[in-house]
């Protein structure tokens, strides 16, 4: 059908349009006026406001008058563990076979490695955070179990099997989620990913065919924190009493498909700049059609990896689906979207991600993997 | 392309800060693409005068919403398919498709009185057959076929999938063709369209 030239519009009248744009000057300038209110309401809250403000003011000059109990600050505390004993410290408990020290202040505990591995299970306490530090990276647990491999040098490496964990690099913020890990040259993985767990277990002692010399007398350790002090066990075996990740598998998959037109980059160091070269491209006015949409698809992948901004991603991948919507990225951008929404959990938002993503594309490997993902429990 | 940009960012300003002169330039700058659109969509109307004042007051009211990251002739091209979507969607809600007297309406002028009544007839009958499709799938076919935009470009509009406007397409041409089988005016418009 050619249906366009067939139907001409008739131009509309002077004396019309001359009525329609009066009524619309008077339309805009009511809407003006009922606005107005708003800014009446708004004084109104700046009055309160300063209301309270004074209030509050007396009520701390009469408390400012009774003299305050002093609480003295509590004192950083100091010790190290080198023989791989599991320990408890506030709440977490701390196991596997890696040498390092604690450091307890009021704020936060933190756990220096000089290298091994390390279990940890942790009861979250927003007052009083636990940090792992590797190297040069911290890793900040938000209520987990984790895992954490360091070779003494620089490699680091993030199991989460239950929460999640903050990693910190290099002022760049990654979250891990449970079923995720992370690594120092690969950034963030599906556990499934990860190579399997390679632990130097500390050789059995041969059983004595002797009557063993008498050995000298202990010296008594210093009263630290440890609460008790247990064989170091097998770590695997360690590993085999945390429940796994059910869909494991199914993450496994939704990493195995790939995202069509990322950019390629070396290192962390050049997203950023990557980034602001792609937005000048995606947002200046002079540049429009698939070249603008290329760059703004690419901005939220570079966010979401290796930055590890995913927030910011949905917010370019949204930005992106209303200014491109037709645009031939679209496919990668929405597949994007299911990554990135279950990155963390398979809740409500991933679910709706991964059905939009089937229903607009019925066929190929990421679709099935949406099916999967819509249908999982 | 550039300086039209800056143009429009001014004129947005200028109309953010309430200047009358200003409505009225956006207004005289926009009003034929805006009327043609909501034409094409809805037909020869009665509410037409009403509408475009509707649709531009939508855009004065949202225009702080305008961040300019499409051009404004595609945002308030937006606005109005918004506009016209409402009043398809209205409930029962028929749309008046007044008899069209103008001869403009029909192209060339070359044309024979019985050629010409019969474009007329044609056009009408198309209106009356695209009442009868729904809000989504009408706005889909007229903005297509009619308005002559592209099926992404629609997509961009309507807020929806490439693939459910092409479906929406398919699906509204096969309701008029179905209308044309049992109407002989509709199918000889619709054949000399194809020709």
């Amino acid at each position: 059908m050619k249906l366009r030239d067939r139907i001409q519009v008739p131009p509309l009248d002077d004396e019309r349009l001359t009525n329609i744009e009066r009524r619309l000057v008077v339309g805009v300038s009511e809407l003006a006026h009922q606005r107005a209110p708003v800014a009446r309401r708004g004084f109104g809250f700046a009055v309160a406001g300063l209301v309270a403000c004074a209030a509050a003011a007396l009520i701390g000059w009469k408390l400012h008058a009774v003299p305050a109990t002093r609480i003295p600050a509590p004192v950083a505390q100091h010790f190290a563990v080198a023989d791989g004993s599991k320990i408890s410290v506030d709440g977490a408990t701390l196991g596997g076979t890696a040498s390092y020290e604690v450091t307890r202040d009021p704020q936060r505990v933190v756990v220096d490695m000089k290298r091994g591995s390390l279990d940890l299970a942790v009861v979250h306490d927003p007052h009083r955070t636990l940090v792992i530090r590797a190297a040069d990276t911290e890793i900040e647990d938000v209520g987990t179990r984790f895992r954490v491999d360091f070779d003494g040098a620089t490699g680091v490496q993030v199991r989460v099997t239950e929460g999640e964990v903050k990693v910190t690099r290099h002022a760049l913020v990654v979250r891990v989620a449970a079923g995720n890990g992370w690594t120092t040259d690969r950034g963030l993985l599906a556990l499934a990913e990860l190579d399997p767990v390679v632990v130097a277990i500390t050789p059995a002692q041969p059983a004595p065919s002797a009557p063993a010399p008498v050995a000298p007398a202990p010296i008594a350790k210093p009263p630290i924190h440890r609460e008790h002090h247990v064989e170091v066990a097998p770590v695997v075996a360690e590993h085999a009493a945390i429940p796994a990740d059910p869909y494991v598998e199914l993450r496994t998959a939704i990493r195995k498909v790939p995202l069509d037109f990322a950019p390629a980059i070396d290192g962390r160091a050049d997203a950023a700049t990557e980034i602001a070269k792609l937005k000048k491209v995606a947002y200046s006015p002079t540049t429009l059609g698939p070249e603008a949409s290329l760059a703004l698809y690419q901005i939220a992948v570079l966010l979401y990896r290796p930055l590890g901004q995913d927030a910011e991603a949905l917010r370019t991948l949204d930005m992106f689906q209303r200014r491109f919507h037709g645009g031939k990225e679209l496919r990668a951008a929405m597949w994007l979207r299911v990554r990135i929404e279950c990155s963390h959990s398979f809740d409500e938002a991933c679910r709706r991600s991964a059905y939009s993503y089937q229903h607009d594309f019925t066929y190929g490997e990421a679709s099935d993997v949406a099916v999967r993902i819509t249908n999982a429990q | 392309m550039a300086t039209a940009y800056v143009e429009d960012v001014l004129l947005v300003d200028r109309c953010l800060t309430g200047e009358p002169a200003a409505t009225r330039e956006l207004f005289r700058r926009h009003r034929a693409r805006v009327h043609a659109c909501l034409y094409r969509v809805l037909g020869s109307n009665r509410d037409m005068d009403d509408l475009l004042q509707e649709a531009f007051l939508q855009v004065f009211q949202s225009l702080r919403s305008w961040r300019a990251e499409a051009s404004l002739s595609t945002w308030i091209d937006r606005v109005s398919v918004r506009v016209a979507y409402r009043y398809l969607s209205q409930r029962g809600r028929r749309i008046q498709t007044d008899p069209l007297i103008d001869d403009d309406t029909v192209p060339g002028g070359d044309l024979t009185d019985d050629r010409r009544q019969l474009a007329r007839d044609g056009v009408k009958r198309l209106y009356a057959a695209l009442d009868e499709l729904g809000a989504a799938a009408r706005l889909a076919f007229t903005l297509h076929e009619i308005d002559g935009r592209s099926i992404a470009e629609v997509a961009d509009l309507v807020g929806s999938s490439v693939t459910a406007t092409k479906l929406r397409v398919w699906r509204a041409r096969n309701r008029i063709e179905t209308a044309a089988a049992a109407d002989p005016v509709l199918r000889e418009f619709l054949q000399g369209a194809a020709a």
